[in-house]
């Protein structure tokens, strides 16, 4: 199991190279730098970090190619791969709807769909012609979207959940190609979760996953009604807050996030690789921590 | 390193259309050579990513200014233009310069971008950039960019400096009274009168003329060390191809030539444009010869304003050791005053 942590959330651009430094030294096997919504641009973060490490792989992601053009994204990792190795990937997606409305970026579903799709077959080709040895990765959800993502060299499913995971590699598993990387990304939070609530980090980003489920897979696992009253209580007050935490409830919320300490990480890692799972990138809070990073430097070692 | 003199200062161009290696070069070498800044041109959709290339080499520096010269305001996100400001200037600990424009005329028709209105547009982006440094929530619409709540999170405002590359008079004036630097790139007869209307635009919006900083960008071709004139020439048609009629009608030059040049460059490009260039048009729409002649031109520049001038591209011949020896002779001369 390849792991992976995502930096460049919130922190100061010295804070995500020091992490990336002790994840390099650790044997994380990447870190992913994080783009919009987040504030800092990813590829020239990217390149600090590349200035500062060795080993690892840098993935830049999520990307929206509805936001770049797609000559932006090859060139990003045509030039970093240029000027620091061929140590670099990419995982696209379409994004955060609302956040990508709000700088006048609006699509219909199936435009987003096939304005991704399309973006990763012209990436894949460029970067392929251009000779870098770069993984394009596909971030899903959706059924529409993990079928998709077969088009590229693999997908990091957004999901924590074993029940979810498993339905979501049941669209693909027979197709699934040679080499084809498997994968997850969860909001995570190493350490004490009893009062998951209260730990408005991980329950946070747990909110913001699930609010994004579509509507086919809500239906599927039965949470459909849970979660449009928190969506349209959301619209009305356009943040999460208490109320709509509260609407969301703990036990769906749970299922939105790995949150525990050391050995139900290394229990969770464990159930993931019987999936046929190759890759986990642990995504916010946990590479927002100050010790964040070292925390999983330990439990990968331990292993 | 002799300290130079005040007059002007002496920086090196490069477009992302350059070698990583070409680059890298540049990068490790601009501190020793004494380079006041390093300005990066963006040539839309062309080799390196421009923000990339910005970052490497602010990471490859430790003295001199980076800044891009210029990014069209027209081709990015107004909020990518923004958090790459931000991300920029925090790489860079305040070395870098955000060098901002619309874009050349046939850069941006080849990429179907059509702009009613170039001065308010780059007037709004400008203003919405800087509203959003300082920290503000920002809703802003123009003719390409629409943005509704949006910030940077920013607990503290940022001052990033803004250059503006202008040519036209209403952009000249745009310039003087809200941009920390303007980057021309004309012919001397025309930029005689760009820094006197930034001058002028400065002090009659209250500020004073040093406020704004005036950056030549002239294409330089260092004959003396094996340069081919044809790549001269070619960037000489490309330069002509982009020139509004504002400032070729300040110029005494063969306008039925310079026309045919412009319609060729837009009919099959700058290599055929780059047949119909003669020396006069490359005496005067570019600073070329010998370094002694060179720095002499450079010495003119400085007497009609120009704080800082930008040597290159484009780099052909034996570019490097061209740059070595035109360094090496500003500072001769800065010596011997």
């Amino acid at each position: 199991m390849k792991w992976g942590v995502a930096l460049n959330v919130k922190e100061r651009i010295s804070e995500t190279v020091r992490k990336a430094k002790i994840a390099d030294i650790g044997g994380i096997d990447q870190v992913w730098i994080t783009d919009f919504p987040v504030v800092k641009y990813a590829p020239a973060v990217a390149a600090a970090v590349a200035e500062q490490t060795t080993s690892c792989r840098i993935g830049v992601g999520l990307v929206s190619p509805l936001l770049y053009s797609t000559t932006q994204i090859s060139q990003f990792i045509s030039t970093l791969s240029d000027s620091y190795g061929e140590r670099f990937d990419l995982l696209l997606g379409p994004g955060d709807r609302q956040a990508l409305a709000n700088i006048g970026i609006s699509y219909s579903a199936k435009d987003t769909v096939n304005k991704t799709t399309r973006a990763l077959e012209e990436i894949k080709q460029s970067l392929s012609e251009a000779g870098h040895n770069c993984n394009v990765l596909l971030g899903a959800q959706g059924p529409v979207m993990i079928k998709a993502s077969l088009k590229a060299d693999g997908v990091l499913l957004n999901f924590s959940d074993i029940e979810m995971i498993n339905w979501a590699l049941s669209q693909i598993i027979d197709t699934i190609p040679d080499d084809f990387q498997l994968g997850v990304f969860p909001p995570t939070y190493v350490g004490n979760c009893h009062d998951f609530m209260t730990n408005q980090s991980i329950s946070h980003s747990a909110a913001m996953v699930a609010l994004g489920l579509g509507k086919t897979v809500s239906d599927i696992f039965g949470i459909r009604g849970q979660l449009q009253a928190a969506r349209d209580l959301m619209k009305e007050q356009d943040q999460i807050n208490k109320e709509i935490m509260n609407l969301l409830g703990t036990d769906l919320l749970r299922r939105f996030a790995f949150c525990g300490e050391t050995d139900h990480l290394q229990n969770f890692v464990k159930d993931l690789e019987t999936l046929g799972l190759t890759s986990i990138v642990f995504g916010p809070p946990q590479g927002i921590r100050k010790q964040g990073v070292e925390i999983l430097v330990n439990v990968k070692n331990s292993m | 390193m002799i300290e130079m003199s005040e007059a002007y200062r002496v920086s090196i161009g490069i477009t992302t259309h350059m070698s990583v290696t070409a680059t890298k070069w540049i990068a490790g070498n601009a501190d020793t050579l004494g380079a006041r800044s390093i300005w990066i041109g963006e040539d839309i959709a062309l080799g390196q990513e421009t923000f990339v290339l910005t970052a490497a080499t602010l990471l490859q520096t430790q003295k001199v200014r980076v800044g891009t010269g210029i990014i069209p305001v027209t081709v990015h996100n107004i909020t990518t233009l923004a958090r790459a400001g931000i991300t920029l200037n925090e790489i860079g600990s305040g070395r870098f310069a955000f060098g901002l424009g619309i874009g050349g005329i046939q850069d941006l028709e080849r990429h179907e971008i059509y702009i009613k209105k170039p001065v308010t547009e780059l007037r709004k982006s400008v203003n919405t950039l800087k509203r959003l440094w300082a920290g503000e929530t920002v809703d802003a619409t123009s003719e390409v960019f629409s943005i509704h709540g949006f910030n940077l999170n920013l607990t503290d405002p940022l001052t990033i400096p803004v250059f503006l590359g202008v040519r036209g008079p209403q952009m000249l004036k745009l310039t003087g009274m809200i941009a920390d630097g303007a980057i021309l790139s004309a012919p001397f007869d025309y930029l005689r009168f760009a820094i006197n209307t930034v001058n002028e635009a400065a002090e009659q919006s209250g500020r004073n003329r040093s406020d704004v900083e005036k950056v030549v960008w002239v294409p330089t071709v260092p004959t003396f060390k094996g340069i081919e004139e044809k790549v001269a020439r070619r960037v000489v048609a490309l330069v002509i191809g982009d020139m509004p009629d504002a400032v070729l009608d300040m110029l005494s030059v063969d306008r039925e030539r310079v026309n045919r040049i412009r319609e060729t460059v837009a009919s099959s490009g700058p290599k055929e444009g780059a047949r119909l260039v003669d020396d006069e048009l490359l005496d005067v729409f570019s600073i070329s010869g010998t370094k002694e002649h060179m720095v002499d031109r450079f010495e003119e520049l400085a007497e009609i304003g120009a704080t800082e001038i930008v040597l290159g591209p484009p780099f052909s011949g034996d570019w490097r050791q061209a740059l070595i020896e035109i360094f090496s002779e500003v500072d001769s001369r800065r010596d011997s005053k």
